[in-house]
């Protein structure tokens, strides 16, 4: 690389910089603007005193677990089914697992409300239909990155391998391909996990009060109440970043650095 | 009767025939190559024994039992992948113990086979690496014992040495093939290398496009090939084209000189045109004065040092190229490109009838 591409490079990047930093910066100097006699983190205070925080962040958590769990046990198989088995029907997998993406969530929640609205029993729920939501929108993401740690850790070979040396299924799954895939699924997880966690339309039009529903309402009445809660949903989304490095670096170095 | 038995393997994919009506045997502890070039069908022939596919018609059979249809899990083959396909998961002695494990062997057993074998493939100190830890050639010494620590009844390899440079291979070949003698195990080779497959196997079957063109031991395919196919794949062979001029001494016109040719092909008359097939050993170079009258008159193309002996590019006639060997014994040859040089047959090359018409040739 020539030293000029090297200046573009760094040019780019205080560009970036100054777009994604600066309104970071007002937004954080906002939170913390108080009158002369009140103490800087009024703002913070308020909401961590306020409980509809904390019973709208523990029901994102779950709801986001939820969607996680029902999404892997679906997606890892399914993924790894159409992989190995019938990788001709991958497009039309690829394209399913993209619907979320299309159908806006009001679609959505107007045909789980129409379809499972009534009669349906424990699925009738709205809570179990907010969990089914959540888990048919995690399943993009979870699609994308496990089938990339599919192809790229090689797994139809290791899958024959164990299977030549008589494993059976279940030991190949368990012994062989998620503990290969794991930083896929961490990945995609996590994203799912973040992504979830700051949801609104469905949960609104479910009528929840999510983490996201949360903080519209509090933007809504409170502005530096809503700074303050936006700079605590983005040091929440870094920290889940973070662990997600971390994950990673634990898999990675597991198995004694990336193949 | 044989160990291992194929028979009529053919296996289609949608309108290409990878492996077409293949047949053979082996015997127990027999050591076998599947030779051929890129795409003539080795893997996935291959890959039906080990029960990775299923063919469209033929049989597989292993000590009197029919595995055709039977999946993998239950038929005991070990396989040797290219890519080696450690589980990066597990280390070295995992990766080993994987097969002994799905018997549900006793640990003390597992053990014990383990550390056998990692010492038979000199890596019992290397136990606990994982597999990116490990260089090419070792990963794939452990793919090798992974493969026979559940003491499988076929040792099944794909090019394992293909992804290696070209001293780890020359001995990897060797070790495999020792370690293979040692335990007596039934092995199907795969490889497109000719070198490799003459110098390790008790037989060897040329694939070409789908089709066992020959099979033979390593002498007889490299000296008596079945098909013009099998004479270019396996060494180089020379085809020089003659005309017969009268067959009971075997004499044979080759470009302007005369020549007796011993083994003419039964039936050939004075006229048929016939191709005599000459490995470049086959020949013998002089310069200077004609040596005798079987001498055909030559000029030097191209001479190539090879390390342990010269390769020269001829042409005879100005027509007719010509490849062969001067072994090299402590000198330099002589030869430049443009040199008029003398050669002689060096052992009875092989003949076949082309036609009659004697006219067309040489
Ligand atoms: N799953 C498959 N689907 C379609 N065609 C296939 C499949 N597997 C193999 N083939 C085709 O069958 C032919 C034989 O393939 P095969 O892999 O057996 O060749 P090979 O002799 O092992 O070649 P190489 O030396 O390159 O490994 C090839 O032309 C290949 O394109
Ligand atoms: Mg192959």
């Amino acid at each position: 690389m020539t030293r000029r591409s090297h200046r573009g490079f760094w040019v780019v990047v205080f560009l970036a910089g100054v777009y994604f930093l600066v309104p970071l910066a007002a937004t954080i100097q906002f939170s913390v603007q108080e009158g002369p006699h009140t103490p800087f983190w009024t703002a913070y205070a308020g909401i961590v005193s306020n409980p509809e925080f904390w019973m709208s962040l523990r029901l994102s958590l779950l709801m986001a677990m939820a969607a996680v769990i029902i999404g892997l046990i679906v997606i890892v198989p399914a993924a790894y089914w159409v992989f190995l088995r019938v990788p001709r029907l991958k497009p039309w997998v690829e394209f399913v697992s993209i619907l979320p993406f299309v159908v806006p969530p009001i679609v959505l929640v107007l045909g789980l409300v129409r379809l499972y609205g009534a009669g349906f029993g424990p699925l009738s729920s709205r809570d179990t239909m907010l969990m089914g939501a959540y888990g048919v929108v995690a399943m993009p993401y979870l699609f994308r990155s496990i089938d990339t740690g599919l192809r790229t850790r090689n797994i139809k070979t290791l899958t024959e391998a164990a299977l030549g040396m008589g494993a059976s299924w279940p030991r190949v799954m368990f012994g062989v391909v998620l503990p290969n895939i794991r930083s896929a699924i961490m990945g995609g997880a996590f994203l799912t996990f973040a992504l979830i966690m700051g949801e609104y339309a469905i949960s609104s039009m479910l009528g929840f009060n999510t983490f996201g529903v949360f903080m519209l309402l509090t933007g809504q009445t409170q502005a530096q109440g809503a700074a303050a809660l936006a700079v605590m949903s983005f040091v929440l989304v870094w920290f889940f970043v973070g662990l997600i490095q971390v994950f990673n670096r634990d898999a990675v170095s597991a198995m004694g650095g990336a193949r | 009767m044989p160990f291992l038995e194929i028979d009529g393997v053919t296996r289609r994919f949608l309108a290409q025939v990878a492996v077409d009506g293949v047949s053979f045997t082996a015997e127990k502890g027999e050591f076998i190559s599947l030779l051929g070039p890129s795409g003539s069908g080795k893997t996935t022939l291959l890959r039906i024994v080990a029960g990775f596919e299923t063919p469209d018609a033929g049989r597989v059979i292993v000590g009197g039992d029919d595995v055709t249809f039977v999946s993998a899990q239950k038929r005991n083959m070990g396989m040797v992948f290219q890519s080696y396909a450690l589980f990066p998961n597990m280390t070295a002695a995992d990766n080993v113990a994987f097969g002994l494990k799905t018997r549900r062997a006793p640990r003390t057993e597992i053990e014990e086979r383990v550390r056998m074998l990692l010492e038979m493939v000199g890596l019992e100190k290397k136990r606990a690496r994982y597999a990116n830890q490990l260089s090419g050639g070792e990963q794939q010494r452990v793919a090798l014992a992974r493969a026979l620590a559940p003491n499988p009844r076929v040792l099944l390899l794909d090019e394992p040495l293909s992804a290696l440079d070209a001293r780890i291979r020359v001995n990897l070949r060797q070790e495999i093939r020792r370690i293979q003698q040692t335990m007596g195990i039934t092995t199907l080779y795969v490889t497109h290398d000719q070198e490799e497959a003459l110098s390790m196997s008790d037989r060897v079957v040329v694939f070409n496009h789908g089709i066992a063109e020959q099979v033979g031991t390593p002498e007889e395919v490299y000296d008596y090939p079945a098909s013009s196919f099998v004479s270019d794949f396996v060494g180089t062979m020379n085809h020089l084209n003659a005309v017969v001029v009268d067959p009971e001494p075997g004499l044979c016109r080759v470009g302007s000189a005369t020549l007796t040719v011993p083994g003419l092909p039964a039936g050939v008359v004075s006229g048929d045109a016939v191709t005599l097939w000459i490995r470049p050993e086959g020949l013998l170079v002089a310069s200077g004065v004609k040596p005798d009258n079987q001498a055909i008159p030559a000029v030097v193309e191209q001479v190539i040092f090879l390390g342990s002996r010269y390769g020269m590019r001829i042409t005879i006639d100005q027509k007719y190229p010509v490849t062969l060997d001067i072994p090299r014994q402590g000198i330099a040859v002589e030869y430049q490109s443009g040199d008029p040089v003398w050669v002689r047959l060096a052992a009875p090359p092989g003949v076949t009838r082309v036609g009659s018409t004697a006219n067309s040739a040489p």
